[in-house]
């Protein structure tokens, strides 16, 4: 094979230049705004900019409004990113055992993902609303006073369904992909062996569908860190008293109703090293024990 | 190729534009851009007015945009005006006004008008709206939407319950629910009445209540001696009152339904709206809500205060907007603006916009007018903000707290009361809460605005 290469730098530059302009343009300047903003203070105008060093951050790791959030968070980014695996591995194992139909379950399970996540919030909203969601009556004719306007358990379970639902159609087509990759041959030697159903998933399917698990792990825990905003603002707006204000949801009231700027910009700093560290972590260590398959 | 074809579109649908509303119309008027949080039945109130004004005059047209609720405005407001893209009119509520002062991006409407040869005359308006948005004797912003809290109720299951008339008292109102409770008054959804729909909002049950009851809610004549003042409700008799709805809510006297993030609507409004309360409270402006939507015989009174605390209520406070006119235009342009403004005070304009919304009318003569005309005969519910707003004799605890971040300040308070509705703490120690986080609040915007005063000119 011939190996193409270019006589000078400058056209390599060049043609790459658009690209590069754009990215930039659109990623790196806004994020460099950003950084900076985290270091100062500023009026709602942004007439009065202080450049004031690290205070935005020792003012937030001291407060307890945010230790609440960082709480909050991770409460709310385990239980939707459990749920949400759970539920789309069930389904991914029926359907990879269905003969008839597979093409209709497939797309009725997907179809979730098409739907926003605010809108999906509006609708559990709907689903569970005490007065008037059918779900809540439901749960009322089980003994169940369920009301995510006053209870804290209550709200958090109603983010958590809200934000899981979607994501279940997302990890659903990558456990069904996993699944249908893994060789037949396996399972049925498996099953001659004399190994029922369950064994042969805990034993054979669930390690080879390792390396799946954990893309979705961490594609999970970055969709609930970051795209939950939506479902959060509309279905409790952190209500009851912050305990469903997860962190991305914080930076929003602290910028755009408290007009903190250098406070925010703070703390989408702390967003992204976050979720830097749960990657760089994931990859390096919990990667090692995952099985890859050939 | 795309572009240029969806250029070309643009162009024709632009001809076509043209077209439809005469060359001459197109070219010649100047176009002043207002962005505001009116939806639904204000908002077509608002069209209605915009509609007057271009027709009136054939130099202007105002372009008015809904931008979302009062927050969104400003949030909005704020990038443009960062990015040089603002309007010249926009939207805000009493809880912005310091922000405003101090933000350097305002012209006073003050300013503007006397440059245009319009007299401001403070005293053709209603007192405690002037104060709201004067500063050292100054309008500045222009007083267009004002309301205050009052108590609407289902007169048909307080009549069930035997009484023919609201509640002047919370003592009153308790009584009432009791009875109603024992005798088993049923609500539309076919279960024993619930009391009082209680959305949480601090204008009413927090901050009005205060002013009624002559508490302050800051120290510094209620935030107007400068921007180190500090809060103070969780000392003065709002604890009574919030243990009151604590209690009610944990004995089943009042429901709680949280007020919606995107618009003016509540669970609680629903709750009471299909008939299944006996008590709401809510802004004046929300008549035209409730009209549409009670199925029901409902009347309004006062928003009560508690007979123990005080013998004759204050005033309340309002609540609503004024509009800001923001820097950067050509002094043609603030012409227009000017005129615009004059127009908004007439008694015409303001019957209408009072006839249509519920807000009060906020100049004297316009009120005077409408009394003249019989028209509360016809309608006694609109009149009561009006009252409420101007009796008693006016204290310092009576006047709009003039604080920083006060949206920040609310919702802090408004989440530590959550926690209470949910048996996580007692109210003392919410309001002390509410304080801390508050006064936080209050001291950081002391740090943004360092120097800031140096921006207000007149």
């Amino acid at each position: 094979m011939r190996r193409v290469t270019f006589d000078g730098m400058l056209l390599p530059y060049l043609l790459l230049a658009p690209q590069l302009l754009v990215l930039l343009w659109f990623f790196f300047w806004p994020a460099a705004q950003a950084v900076y903003q985290a270091f100062t203070i500023t009026d709602a105008f942004g007439g009065n900019a202080q450049f004031v060093w690290f205070e935005n951050f020792t003012r937030l790791f001291t407060s307890p409004e945010y230790h609440k959030a960082i709480y909050v968070t991770a409460v709310f980014s385990v239980a939707t990113t459990a749920l949400a695996l759970a539920v789309g591995l069930l389904l991914a194992l029926f359907v990879d055992r269905l003969i008839r139909g597979v093409q209709i379950y497939r797309v009725l399970v997907i179809w979730p993902y098409a739907v926003a996540p605010a809108v999906a919030g509006v609708m559990w909203v709907f689903t569970l609303d005490p007065q008037a969601g059918v779900l809540a009556y439901a749960l009322e004719g089980l003994g169940i006073d369920f009301n995510p306007y006053l209870d804290p358990v209550a709200a958090m379970v109603l983010v958590v369904l809200a934000s899981a639902w979607k994501q279940i159609s997302y990890n659903f087509i990558f456990f069904l992909a996993g699944l249908q990759a893994i060789p037949n041959t396996v399972v049925e030697a498996a099953a001659m062996d004399g190994a029922g159903p369950l064994r042969r998933i805990w034993d054979i399917l669930l390690p080879l569908l390792s390396p799946t698990l954990f893309f979705l792990v961490v594609m999970n825990i970055v969709y609930a860190f970051f795209e939950t905003f939506g479902v959060v603002a509309v279905t409790t707006s952190g209500r009851p008293g912050d305990w469903t204000a997860i962190m991305v949801y914080k930076v929003f009231t602290d910028g755009f109703v408290g007009l903190d700027y250098g406070s925010s910009a703070a703390q989408s700093m702390v967003l992204m090293v976050i979720v830097i560290a749960l990657t760089v972590v994931q990859f390096r260590y919990i990667e090692r024990r995952v099985h890859y398959a050939g | 190729m795309t572009t240029r074809r969806s250029m070309r579109m643009a162009l024709l649908a632009t001809a076509a534009a043209m077209l439809l509303t005469g060359p001459a119309a197109a070219e010649e008027k100047i176009t002043i851009r207002w962005w505001h949080a009116m939806s639904g039945g204000l908002g077509d109130a608002l069209k209605e007015v915009v509609r007057r004004f271009n027709e009136s005059q054939d130099q202007y047209v105002i372009e008015e945009t809904f931008k979302g609720r009062y927050r969104v405005v400003l949030n909005n407001t704020i990038a443009a005006y960062r990015a040089g893209e603002h309007p010249h009119i926009f939207q805000n509520n009493e809880t912005g006004v310091l922000t405003l002062l101090l933000s350097g991006a305002i012209i006073p409407v003050h300013t503007i008008l006397e440059q245009h040869d319009i007299e401001v005359d403070l005293a053709a308006y209603l007192p405690p709206v002037v104060d709201t948005y004067t500063y050292e004797g100054k309008l500045l912003g222009m007083p267009f939407n004002s309301s205050t809290p009052i108590l609407y109720y289902n007169a048909e299951l307080l009549q069930a319950a035997g009484f023919e008339e609201g509640p002047v008292t919370w003592q009153d109102m308790e009584a009432m629910i009791a009875a109603a409770r024992e005798q088993g008054v049923v609500g539309a959804d076919g279960e024993i009445a619930c009391g009082y729909a209680y959305s949480g909002g601090m204008w009413d049950n927090v901050e009005n209540w205060s002013s009624i009851h002559d508490q302050p809610y800051t120290t510094g004549g209620n935030g107007r001696a400068g921007l180190d003042v500090e809060l103070v409700y969780n000392r003065t008799a709002l604890v009574q009152h919030q243990e009151r709805l604590a209690r009610w809510i944990r004995e089943g006297l009042a429901e709680f339904g949280a007020e919606s993030p995107t618009d003016w609507s509540s669970a609680a409004f629903t709750n009471w709206g299909n008939g299944n309360c006996l008590f709401w409270s809510g802004s004046t402006a929300s008549h035209a809500r409730v009209e549409r939507t009670a199925q029901f015989d409902w009347s309004a009174v006062h928003f009560p205060h508690d007979s123990d605390i005080i013998d004759e209520p204050r005033n309340s406070t309002i609540g609503g907007a004024a509009l800001y006119v923001l820097k950067g235009f050509s002094d043609e342009e603030y012409a227009g603006i000017a005129q615009f403004f004059q127009m908004l005070t007439s008694v015409e304009v303001q019957q209408y916009y009072h006839q249509a919304t519920g807000y009060v009318p906020i100049t004297i003569d316009a009120y005077e007018q409408l009394v003249k005309d019989g028209y509360y005969e016809e309608n006694p519910t609109y009149e009561i903000a009006v009252k409420q707003l101007l009796r008693g004799q006016p204290t310092e605890n009576g006047r709009v707290p003039r604080i920083g971040n006060f949206e920040n300040v609310r919702m802090a308070l408004e989440a530590e009361l959550q926690k209470v509705y949910a048996g996580e703490q007692d109210v003392q120690t919410a309001l002390d809460e509410g304080v801390r986080r508050g006064n936080e609040i209050l001291r950081r915007f002391e740090r943004q605005n360092e120097g800031n005063f140096q921006n207000i000119e007149f």
